[in-house]
């Protein structure tokens, strides 16, 4: 069977759109049962992503009313507004520092984890199954229940420390800027940690093990075999998750929309909770689409930018 | 002086003997080889020497230093593996130049020794590929390459040729002797192929079940096999073997067995341990004999050459493996290939007297004087 797409791919070559038209529906002729089936889950797709995705471009480039219709064409003006925003170049900046702090913290702390857990130790298995723990609550109920753990009344942090007598006073981590904002992106990292280990688990668990052994022979303390040895061969499962994670991270909306709603005074908002803020707050949507148009595009040449300078460096 | 000593070297995986109490002395400059099948140790001692396992109990001495506690990277030793072991992430150059990186070789001295080294085993073409793009025989020359960058004081190699087809591995078995014979340096060699033990080894060191049976120079293990082990495992086809039992007759000791009375040189009854001459007429014992001391005629029959009937022959060109069967018992004759007895036919066997091994039949211990 030769697939819609693999004659899609030599049409843009050589024949004429006549023809592919013909030997496309040929094809579909022909072996019309599995595509078929792969009927229901083009829908589902079309309906979940294709739709949203185009609806939000578009919006981009409408002008919305308020339940988010497009209803005539506006140019740039969604992101004219947007640039105009009192706001914008804050949270842009808190979105940066919030992705990237909360990557490289989560590889910085992911890895030693993983190392850990790589070694045989009595209660190892364990120690791997606990890891997953915060993995198996839905993200926003634990974001919840982070937040009543911050609470500066109620919460068991302030409990313990002033019962420790770390502190005296009752402190107001999710009402003070720096502390929230701290608070965030220590619960996004938190949440991160267990699939960035689990990941470099499975890449330490895939290195040949009797490179070790060669190394030890030419020569290598620990120190070497870890920069040597280990590092490079982790690359790129550490390029692999820490783009993936710099996404997941960018999107994030299940931390801190539940523990501070990007407050106070949308000092811990990112781009996510912000659009959210300008399209169902605010009512403006057209803001909220171009927000979001402008960080699909970012992410999208991030993605590309990134894959070619770190394969480009492997030669 | 000797470079490398083992003494008393045992080494336990939990309840598990792996290597029970070796003790070998390894001179400067030998070619040794650890032979033995899967599992009896010779690896596991291997590794104990390059310090990747530690020791249970016992000694290992380099130069005369206790080097038990030396980490590998303290023991100026190298190292090749039975799967290469290159570093994937490094090109042959790198590969090679790591050992010397990481003793911090001034770079215009890396460059030369690599290269010097590249061209001496053939691979200076190879020097900016990766280790995914080359042949087992390529791989197999890095990783020696690698191995001998920075004359180390001993190598390790641990069944470097299993990997590779039989061409090859005859080729490579001969680079591998005129390599050591030039560098001049001590070499332990691990293999299960005793053909390699054989032909490489100035001397062998026979294992089973973590136990050493036998140490000598190849041609004491394939004449004077201290057991039956080593007379079955060193050889090709293996010795064979049959139960006996010493009598007298007329005065003269013979080999009374299920199928004939063999008689003994005196020569080698010469060779008969004191301790262990045998009481008359009662002496059991396991008789071996190798394939090429049994000749093969249409002599008439005696009790000295009994019959035995011919059930297959094996010519490999120069020779042929002639399967024989003499009441329940089978064995093999190498005859030359240029007038092999037929299928089925019926034949006279002579033992060559000057040839027999004998055996304990409970410890499988030899009744000869080894020697010395």
């Amino acid at each position: 069977m030769t697939a819609v797409t693999d004659i899609l791919a030599s049409g843009r070559k050589e024949s004429s759109p006549e023809t592919i038209w013909r030997r496309l529906t040929r094809e579909l002729r022909e072996n019309h049962f599995p595509y078929l089936l792969l009927i229901p889950s083009i829908l589902c797709f079309a309906a979940l992503v294709i739709y949203p995705l185009a609806n939000t471009i578009i919006g981009a480039f409408a002008k919305t009313d308020t339940v988010g219709r497009a209803v005539d064409f506006g140019g740039l003006i969604n992101f004219r507004d947007l640039i105009r925003d009192k706001y914008i170049l804050s949270i842009t900046i808190q979105t940066v520092i919030f992705v990237f702090g909360s990557v490289a913290l989560t590889v910085v702390l992911s890895l030693p984890l993983a190392l850990i857990l790589n070694q045989r130790f009595p209660g190892a298995a364990l120690a791997r199954a606990l890891l997953l723990m915060p993995w198996a609550a839905p993200l926003a109920i634990s974001s919840m229940t982070w937040r009543w753990i911050f609470h500066d009344q109620l919460g068991a942090l302030n409990y313990v420390l002033n019962s420790l007598n770390i502190t005296q006073a009752r402190t107001a981590w999710l009402s003070d800027p720096v502390l929230a904002f701290a608070c965030v992106i220590f619960v996004e990292v938190w949440s991160s940690i267990p699939f960035m280990t689990i990941m470099f688990l499975a890449g330490l668990q895939s290195i040949p093990p009797h490179i070790y052994d060669a190394a030890k022979m030419d020569g290598a303390n620990s120190w070497h075999e870890f920069w040597d040895m280990t590092l490079p061969q982790l690359k790129r499962i550490i390029i692999i998750v820490t783009l993936l994670s710099v996404i997941w991270a960018f999107r994030s909306f299940n931390v801190i929309w539940p523990m501070t709603q990007g407050n106070p005074f949308f000092r811990t908002d990112n781009s996510v909770t912000y659009l959210y803020k300008l399209a169902f707050r605010s009512l403006t949507f057209g803001k909220g689409y171009a927000l979001a148009f402008a960080t699909f595009v970012f992410l999208l040449i991030f993605s590309v930018v990134y894959t070619k300078v770190l394969r480009s460096e492997e030669g | 002086m000797s470079i490398v000593v083992c003494r008393d070297l045992v080494k336990r995986f939990g309840t598990m003997v792996a290597v029970d109490h070796v003790n070998v002395e390894i001179q400067d400059g030998e070619f040794m080889v650890f032979v033995g099948p899967s599992g009896c140790g010779k690896t596991t001692t291997l590794r104990m020497i390059g310090g990747l396992e530690t020791v249970t109990t016992g000694d290992i001495l380099i130069d005369g230093v206790r080097v038990n506690n030396l980490a590998p990277r303290q023991r100026d030793i190298a190292m090749v593996f039975q799967n290469y072991a290159l570093y994937p992430h490094y090109k042959v150059f790198d590969n090679i130049a790591y050992p010397l990186r990481l003793r911090k070789t001034p770079k215009a001295e890396i460059e030369e020794r690599v290269n010097a080294v590249a061209r001496m085993l053939g691979v200076q073409h190879l020097l900016d590929r990766w280790p995914r793009q080359l042949s087992g025989g390529e791989r197999q020359r890095v990783a020696l390459g690698r191995a001998i960058v920075r004359n180390p004081k001993l190598y390790l190699m641990d069944e470097p040729l299993s990997n590779l087809d039989a061409k090859l591995r005859v080729q490579m078995r001969r680079e591998i002797i005129h390599l050591q014979r030039n560098l001049g340096t001590t070499t332990i060699y691990v293999t299960h192929d005793q053909v390699e033990a054989m032909t490489m080894g100035d001397r062998i060191m026979v294992m089973r079940a973590g136990k050493v049976q036998q140490i000598g120079a190849p041609e004491v293990l394939y004449n004077h096999p201290a057991n039956l082990f080593v007379a079955q495992f060193i050889g090709s086809p293996a010795m064979n073997a049959f139960k006996g039992r010493l009598e007298t007759d007329d005065g003269k000791i013979v080999v009374a067995t299920e199928f004939g009375r063999l008689p003994i040189s005196d020569q080698l009854l010469a060779r008969l341990k004191p301790d262990r001459s045998p009481t008359l007429g009662a002496r059991e014992v396991i008789c071996g004999v190798r394939p090429e001391d049994i000749a093969l005629d249409d002599a008439p029959v005696t009790p000295a050459s009994p019959e035995a009937q011919v059930d297959l022959v094996e010519g490999l060109g120069a020779d042929a493996y002639v399967s024989l069967t003499v009441g329940s018992i089978t064995l093999i004759a190498r005859t030359p290939a240029d007038c092999p007895p037929a299928e089925n036919q019926r034949v006279t066997m002579h033992l060559n007297p000057n040839k027999l091994h004998l055996f304990d039949p409970v410890t499988e211990e030899t009744l000869l004087e080894l020697p010395k």
